[in-house]
């Protein structure tokens, strides 16, 4: 699962492309029955913003216009809301509650990295600044 | 508590199911929407764009109306193509339109044969001025014309078929020049529906018209109209 604090990259060309790119690398190409190209994700993708924006503001913004968009306070209280309803339904059914991701969540964002890093998302937090990308 | 799929977010089923599950349910959704259901693709929308029904073999699509048995439905209701997909045949049922809805594109078509005439003359009565003809009970349209004639006798004659609305030419055909008896000359003249209408009331006939040198002849005159309600 990817999770892009969008407000985070505002403004930052070099991690405008730096996301774009891992994006890009998580589509699986398909051709449609009638022959059309299309890119599939392999994973959720999930955008957040505390701005009032669409999906295709996304796009327009530079960046993939694929995913989920949410609009949030932080990503942190994101983060936990996702665990909280993850672990809702593992409990309902019956694989039980754990208060974590049980799988790799890479969170791109350059605020509340240590809160999220005892999130226990696998691989740590991305930290994207100009000029320092990490991937 | 249950949870139905549709109200399980994708982050919840990616962190709860594996890689190879995931990845197989996408693809799923757009094998189910397009080879299984025939929802044409790109359509993003919310709304089904088409449906592709073909079964390849028998039958180039079909819809089953079941009452209850699908098994008698399967060849006693159905709407369904043809695999040349030429055409499409309502089976079991009667095809009922509520008034005030009609199905558009009934064609009729008005045969006329005249045995032997020398002078201009409307094909139903062979009148030379007063036109009779079809008394329209529905509006439609004159598509074509098609005219035949035989030279019975000299002179040699040159004549056009017309179709008449209301005692007036609306459409002619070209004009068949005869050059000796015993010829034979066909001709036809079609055009789009809309552009010579008739209403409610309209007389349609046909019309020989001689432009040349009249002489007996044999005619035939058939006026296709298509019908709007």
């Amino acid at each position: 699962m990817i999770v892009i604090d969008f407000d985070s990259l505002s403004g930052k060309p070099l991690a405008c492309e730096a996301v774009k790119r891992m994006v890009m690398r998580s589509l699986a190409p398909r051709v449609t029955q009638s022959g059309e190209k299309i890119l599939v994700p392999r994973q959720p993708i999930y955008w957040f913003t505390k701005l009032n924006m669409t999906i295709q503001d996304i796009g327009e913004a530079g960046f993939p216009a694929i995913g989920t968009l949410w609009g949030v306070k932080s990503v942190l209280e994101a983060l936990k809301e996702m665990i909280k309803e993850i672990d809702m339904v593992a409990e309902a059914s019956g694989i039980g509650a754990t208060g974590v991701f049980r799988r790799e969540v890479l969170v791109i964002t350059d605020t509340d990295l240590k809160e999220i890093a005892a999130l226990k998302a696998t691989p740590l937090p991305v930290k994207l600044m100009e000029g320092q990308l990490g991937f | 508590m249950a949870f139905s799929y549709t109200q399980i977010s994708d982050y919840v089923l990616e962190q709860l199911m594996s890689n190879l599950l995931i990845n197989t349910l996408v693809d799923s959704y757009r094998y189910i929407g397009e080879d299984i259901l025939g929802i044409a693709a790109g359509a993003t929308s919310g709304y089904v764009a088409a449906l592709n029904m073909n079964n390849g073999v028998t039958h180039g699509g079909k819809i089953l109306f079941c009452g209850g048995d699908q098994s008698a439905a399967e060849t006693e209701k159905y709407l369904q193509a043809d695999a040349a997909g030429t055409y499409v045949e309502l089976q079991g049922m009667d095809l009922v339109v509520s008034s005030p809805y009609v199905i558009q594109g009934d064609r009729v078509t008005l045969c006329y044969y005249l045995d032997g005439v020398s002078a201009d003359a409307y094909m139903s009565n062979q009148d030379t001025a007063n036109s009779s003809g079809y008394y329209a009970t529905r509006a439609g349209s004159i598509l074509s014309i098609a005219v035949y004639g035989y030279n019975v006798t000299f002179p040699h004659p040159t004549f056009q078929g017309e179709v008449h609305k209301n005692g007036s030419s609306v459409l002619a055909s070209s004009s068949l020049a005869f050059t000796a008896t015993s010829q034979e000359k066909k001709t036809k003249t079609t055009q789009a529906r809309g552009v010579d209408t008739f209403a409610v009331g309209d007389y349609i006939d046909g019309f020989i018209n001689f432009t040349a040198s009249p002489g007996l002849i044999y005619a035939g005159l058939t006026i296709e109209l298509i019908l709007d309600s």
